[in-house]
């Protein structure tokens, strides 16, 4: 009844015409960044920033922030079907099947189940975030220091175990995002830590600065390192957007089960949406009929995992509007940006400021259909943005990113200190270690650190404060069971194999 | 050999193992320097040091597990057989391959300068020159497209911050004409 009461006083926030117009803006940017490679949501949220903070009360900036995320999930399957180039590393696997389906003059209707694929998984989403977001709040509430703790270092654990495809290189990203939170001014005594005299330090690693060095020069370096030797992509046309009756019946399951999958996927921290679309790939391919068509043009292979895609953006909602952990990098990204409008997260968050959280998911569902409705019709439109040269794109892409850290501090030390993360993460990116933990564990940091030595005072020193209570004893035994499970995997694996 | 060194070359897998091996010694620098961060004075179980201190172990346990199976992985005969990766998901391609280094040198030297001469230049000229320069590096049959591009995207978000926005850039050489 809380969730419905809550629920209507969001649409009464969202509806207003000054939101609805942040929502269309935010769908509409996210839309783009899904479609332009080289930007993603968490980078785009991080280089609009400095203008929100200007610009936008909070509740506008978050209704701008969940539109841009949900758009960036719709709008990046656009190029993985018309020209086999995912905009995002979650419309990798649409590619397979889509641009298949494109060839075999199919475009229109992978383009069609792509997006009411993602309406209904991003619908379902928003609406078990509205029934989920009362509960986790109550019992959140129960919480004591031990509890969170534990909940946080789950969700470490799950970025290693499952979140970045590789557990080892993906716990050393994890680590050294911890590391990067550490550096600054001690919350709990005020010591200096690590910051060698710097005075920009003190303050310590900006979320935003770390965020924009580690995937915006990356991906520019990366980008602009092949530009002069690759082969322009070739476009097919989108055609009719229609799909026939025998398309319909083969999408709707795979859309429910991409949108159940992507949503716990999502609520998992760090697991993230391409994890999301990889299963549902899978899935999608175990229970077809004609799994031989899977690489060949099937739908199935678009409609699940594009569901799944927008399923787990919603999903990764749900534990940054609770308890105030984030589960992805976008969502980390959003989490600071709560933090740089001075409002505390966590499970206050929906008492203090229910505006703010039921304006969100109001705005979610709006979102959805004017994402529908920007994506479908206007399909031809989103394309034509890949005619940007690509040689003026990645400039205006670091350009933009100089302008945006700069904005914030007016610090040409922070510079430094993107470019530097940026060269970091370029040569992460290049040896495939998984960038999005280092920011979940920069923003995580600082908060499992207080929790840690909060509990060991509280305690006196006692480290089995830790297990003492059952629920902490309890959510610190999944955490372990996440954390080693890959290896369990791949030593079972190993000992199948035939020697 | 894992799938990650796919086709790359013995100069990139070395600076891999030399990646990794950088690691390792971050994380004993860190943990070097976490033992150096002085104690509150008071008398509490859990200072400034502790959280660093094991977040750096657990690091350097880490690190040397990877640098282990990189040095299985590329010398099987020194160090055991090679062991592959533990895939969880399956990995797409190799998005991470550079066909230009040059370019990427350009990237970064370009990017570099605009730091450095954003203030003394000021934000007109370093981002209209560093657009400009870049652009025209990689494609520069279109001088001229790059060159009015540069221009106006700099002096349109020089209008919007200064002038909407109110936020302060800095002049540089062009002080004079602001004044």
């Amino acid at each position: 009844m809380e969730s419905f009461s809550g629920i209507l006083s969001g649409f009464a926030i969202a509806l207003q015409p000054y939101y609805l117009m942040w929502a269309l803006i935010g769908t509409a940017i996210g839309t783009a960044i899904g479609v332009l490679p080289g930007i993603g949501p968490s980078l785009a949220i991080s280089l609009l920033l400095p203008f929100t903070y200007q610009l936008v009360d909070p509740v506008g900036a978050f209704i701008l922030f969940g539109g841009i995320f949900y758009g960036a999930m719709y709008g990046g399957s656009t190029t993985s079907i018309l020209i086999n180039t995912p905009g995002e590393s979650s419309s990798v696997i649409t590619a397979i099947d889509g641009y298949q389906m494109a060839r075999k003059g199919r475009a229109g209707a992978a383009l069609a189940t792509s997006a009411i694929g993602s309406f209904v998984a991003g619908t379902i989403a928003t609406f078990l975030m509205m029934v989920l977001a009362q509960p986790l709040v109550d019992l959140a509430l129960k919480f004591g220091p031990a509890e969170y703790f534990a909940v946080m270092l789950l969700a470490l654990c799950s970025v290693t175990g499952i979140g970045g495809g590789q557990p080892m290189k993906a716990a050393l990203c994890t680590l050294l995002g911890l590391v990067l939170g550490m550096v600054g001014i001690d919350i709990t005594s005020g010591a200096l830590r690590f910051t060698f005299g710097i005075p920009t330090l003190f303050d310590g690693v900006g979320v935003v600065v770390a965020a924009i060095g580690l995937f915006a020069v990356g991906e520019v370096l990366v980008g602009l390192g092949n530009l002069r030797k690759q082969v322009a992509p070739r476009f097919i046309e989108a055609g009719s957007l229609m799909m026939t009756r025998d398309e319909w019946r083969r999408s709707l399951a795979p859309w429910l089960r991409g949108s159940a999958i992507g949503f716990v996927i999502g609520v998992l921290p760090g697991a993230g949406a391409t994890i999301a679309t990889f299963l549902s790939y899978g899935v999608e391919k175990k229970v077809a009929k004609n799994p031989e068509e899977f690489g060949k043009g099937a739908i199935e292979g678009v409609a699940g995992p594009e569901a799944a895609n927008n399923g787990s953006a919603g999903g990764s909602l749900v534990p940054l509007l609770t308890l105030g952990i984030p589960g992805s990098a976008t969502a980390a990204v959003m989490l600071a940006a709560l933090q740089g409008y001075g409002i505390n997260t966590g499970p206050l968050l929906l008492q203090k400021h229910p505006e703010l959280v039921w304006g969100l998911i109001a705005s979610l569902y709006i979102g959805n259909i004017m994402l529908l409705v920007l994506n479908l019709p206007l399909v031809g439109l989103w394309v034509k943005l890949l005619k940007v040269p690509d040689a003026l794109l990645y400039p205006m892409i670091l350009a933009f990113s100089v302008l945006g850290v700069y904005s914030l501090g007016r610090n040409v030390t922070d510079l430094y200190l993107m470019f530097g993360i940026g060269v970091l993460g370029f040569l992460l990116r290049r040896y495939k270690y998984p960038l999005a933990p280092v920011i979940l564990g920069l923003v995580l940091g600082p908060l499992i650190e207080k929790e840690f030595r909060r509990t060991l005072i509280a305690s006196r020193g006692d480290w089995w404060a830790f297990v003492d209570r059952p629920l902490s004893a309890s959510i610190l035994a999944i955490a372990a069971i996440v954390l080693i499970a890959p290896l369990i995997g791949f030593l079972w694996r190993r000992l199948r194999q035939p020697a | 050999m894992s799938d990650e060194s796919g086709s790359r070359g013995p100069l990139d897998r070395k600076v891999e193992t030399a990646f990794a091996v950088f690691f390792v010694a971050f994380s004993a620098l860190f943990i070097w320097l976490a033992t150096k961060i002085p104690e509150p004075p008071r008398n509490i179980s859990v200072g400034s040091g502790t959280f660093p201190i094991i977040v750096g172990t657990i690091m350097l346990g880490v690190s040397i597990a990877i640098v282990w199976r990189r040095l299985r992985d590329v010398a099987p005969g020194l160090f055991g057989r090679g062991v592959g990766e533990m895939t969880v998901v399956p990995l797409d391609g190799d998005d991470t391959r550079i066909d230009d280094w040059p370019a990427v040198w350009a990237v970064l030297i370009g990017f570099f300068a605009l730091i450095a001469t954003l203030e003394p230049l000021g934000f007109i000229v370093s981002f209209t020159l560093f657009l400009f320069g870049l652009a025209t590096f990689f494609s520069p049959k279109r001088w001229l497209r790059n060159l009015i591009t540069a221009l106006v995207f700099s002096l349109f978000f020089f209008y919007l911050f200064t002038e909407v926005l109110l936020q302060r850039l800095p002049n540089g050489i062009l002080a004079p004409l602001f004044q």
